[in-house]
């Protein structure tokens, strides 16, 4: 079944359309929940309300565009407000030397997909959010600061010392793997 | 390395990762669905329930305002009969007396028999007394003071003494002494003498109710009120209704005569709850279907759908159908036509699903292959019904708790809906054809036969459960997938009906 059939499908609520919608965005809309989320438990239920707002809303989708792009953004919008019912603080982390160590590409490179994900899973929430709005989903900082009632400028920064932040925690993974 | 050569392989590497997703979770997701269709039913419910609320409300107000202007009307025409008996009292020959916070009213029917009214304007009540040895005719004047209004509907207290024990009164008429007092009052004496069954009583408009008419037209009566009374008089009700009940007063025919025998025409007639309630009742029920289906499946059915190059058709060698229950929600109006027999109508809307499993081969051919893969496409038909049903009520058993009654008519489909939830457009091929899917069936009518049992909650209201059998008339050929079938549909309803002031 092509994708606009499912699409057509799920305007119609069909179940099995809605089945073969879950079935291929699941994982990767998981993997995104999980790098919003605090734990596992909370991922899954971001994941489940935002198949939820899918199934509610895919008559506004409008052919233009990629569907994966909006069922995406549909799902950030779904774990922003979560994280939002959170008191998240952005502020700065007490930064030692090595922080500032600029990360070799090679280095980068090396590490999978799962350290990379658990590498910012590690990062402070402030920090993660605006790192994954910005860096992984391409949001603004403007739009970063709507979605989380943000200044842009608080955005910038955030996501400065988030990189730094990260930067940090790749090197310390680096060294305990040489050791 | 700049910082956006980072966030790039940062980038990648976080979306190219697949995270391994638990198999809780689009069971979750399908049982928070269908907590969230809930809801729609319970809204449904609940607006039909204040809506029928409204009705009855505004219905019930209109009905008060009427009987506030019938009982003012009648009141008005008490009082007019009042005065011209009060006339004829005057010259001494009708015997009908206008005592202080009663009214008297006298009225002869065509067939001679004498009936007095005595009207008691504070306690809505109405007497009746005929005593004919007395000439003039005298009505005797009976205010019933002391009763409490709590226990107007229910029965007179009557308490019936030896002869003796009204020396001092002097009344010396029938056999029996009788009195009439309240629990916290003290009892008062009347001043005549006459047995309960003399008694006549009225409604909340002030009219006779006149249950037992055969008493006025009683041969015996009738022949000793022709020849002993002079006077004129009467009123005669035809019907138990009091509403409809007519005054007429005659002329005195002949008021020289005396009667050799006492009369006594009037009759006693307790005010009973049914007769007050006996009116319109308003439904409201919730019903519960478990549908049966009766088709003959198509040999196949198919699809074709077409995208640029690519041709798939879906073949069906397997068809297998189940109708899931469904709801209904109600509201009627029961008019009762007699003791026994009643007729309703009302509205309901009725939905229900039905799962669909289409088991085949799909071939997908483009340009270059051909591929056929073997495939099953489960699907959900919905059948949204608006019905109007209109029936017949039997009560064959009427106790005063409960009652048990027959229902049956017919429910007319003023609208069929139906939604298929599987894409692309399907034929079916029967052995006479291939029917196309574009046909539609927007009416359709069932037939329905059931019991009704109630019991009384209150005084309005009652409680009810039906359950019944609709068979289906017509086929629901909508489209193609719902295979041209008949849907019988049991059922079982339960509500709460409302009882409207006459």
């Amino acid at each position: 079944m092509t994708e606009a059939e499912i699409i057509k499908g799920c305007v119609n609520k069909n179940q099995v359309c809605q089945r073969l919608l879950y079935e291929r965005f699941a994982a990767k809309m998981l993997s995104l929940c999980q790098r919003y989320s605090r734990d596992q438990q909370e991922a899954k239920d971001i994941t489940q309300e935002g198949f939820l707002r899918v199934f509610d809303c895919v008559h506004q989708f409008k052919f233009e565009g990629s569907f994966e792009g909006w069922v995406t953004r549909v799902f950030v919008s779904v774990a922003t407000r979560h994280a939002s019912k959170r008191k998240i603080i952005f502020s700065g982390v007490e930064e030692s030397e090595a922080d500032i160590t600029m990360v070799d590409p090679a280095v980068v490179s090396k590490l999978s997909e799962e350290e990379i994900h658990k590498l910012i899973n590690r990062m402070p929430e402030g920090y993660r959010l605006v790192f994954n709005l910005n860096v992984i989903e391409g949001y603004s900082h403007d739009e970063i600061g709507r979605l989380l009632g943000i200044q842009a400028s608080t955005s910038r920064t955030q996501l400065t010392k988030a990189r730094r932040a990260l930067q940090s925690l790749i090197l310390k993974q680096f060294n305990v793997v040489l050791i | 390395m700049t910082n956006q050569e980072f966030d790039d392989i940062i980038k990648n590497k976080a979306q190219q990762r697949d995270a391994e997703v638990p198999e809780d979770i689009w069971e979750n997701i399908v049982e928070r669905k269908k907590k969230r269709r809930i809801p729609f039913f319970w809204w449904m419910f609940l607006s039909l329930l204040v809506t029928g609320t409204g009705v009855v409300w505004i219905i019930h107000s209109r009905a008060g305002k009427s009987t506030m202007a019938l009982t003012e009307k009648n009141n008005t025409e008490i009082q007019k009969a009042t005065q011209q008996t009060a006339g004829i009292d005057k010259t001494g020959n009708t015997g009908v007396k206008q005592t202080e916070g009663s009214i008297t009213t006298a009225s002869q029917k065509t067939n001679g028999s004498i009936v007095a009214v005595v009207a008691d304007t504070k306690k809505e009540k109405v007497f009746t007394k005929l005593q004919p040895e007395i000439n003039p005719i005298h009505t005797d004047v009976l205010t019933e003071k002391l009763l409490e209004s709590s226990s107007r509907s229910k029965s007179i207290a009557v308490k019936k003494a030896g002869k003796s024990s009204l020396k001092n009164t002097g009344i010396e008429y029938g056999n029996e002494v009788v009195e009439f007092f309240s629990s916290k009052q003290k009892p008062v004496k009347e001043r005549k003498v006459f047995k309960e069954k003399d008694l006549i009583e009225t409604n909340e408009n002030m009219l006779p109710v006149i249950a037992k008419n055969k008493q006025a037209s009683d041969p015996d009566v009738v022949t000793e009120n022709i020849e002993d009374n002079k006077t004129a008089v009467v009123a005669q009700n035809n019907t138990t209704d009091s509403s409809q009940i007519k005054t007429t007063l005659l002329l005195p025919e002949d008021s020289t005569k005396k009667k050799e025998k006492p009369l006594i025409a009037a009759i006693a007639k307790k005010k009973t709850a049914s007769h007050k309630n006996s009116g319109i009742k308003i439904e409201f029920s919730v019903s519960q279907i478990l549908p049966v289906q009766q088709y003959k499946q198509p040999l196949q059915t198919r699809r074709l759908v077409t995208q640029r190059d690519l041709t798939s058709e879906f073949v069906s060698d397997k068809i297998s159908t189940r109708i899931e229950s469904g709801t209904g929600f109600s509201v009627g109006i029961v008019k009762p036509i007699n003791r026994r027999w009643s007729l309703g109508a009302g509205i309901q809307y009725l939905q229900f699903t039905e799962l669909l499993e289409l088991s085949g081969v799909e071939t997908n051919s483009d340009v270059n292959s051909i591929r056929k893969t073997k495939t099953i496409i489960e699907g959900r038909n919905v059948y949204y019904n608006v019905t109007v049903p209109v029936f017949v009520h039997y009560s064959f058993v009427k106790q005063r708790k409960w009652t048990a009654a027959l229902r049956a008519g017919i429910y007319l489909d003023v609208s069929r809906k139906y939604h298929n939830d599987i894409p692309g457009n399907f034929e079916n091929i029967y052995t006479a054809g291939i029917q196309p899917s574009a046909s539609k069936n927007n009416i359709g009518a069932d037939i329905f036969a059931g019991f009704h049992i109630s019991g009384a909650l209150s005084k309005r209201y009652e409680w009810f459960a039906e359950p019944a059998f609709r068979y289906n008339l017509s086929r629901y050929n909508s489209t193609t997938l719902s295979f041209n079938k008949k849907i019988h549909k049991p059922t079982i309803s339960i509500g709460l009906a409302y009882q409207l002031r006459r």
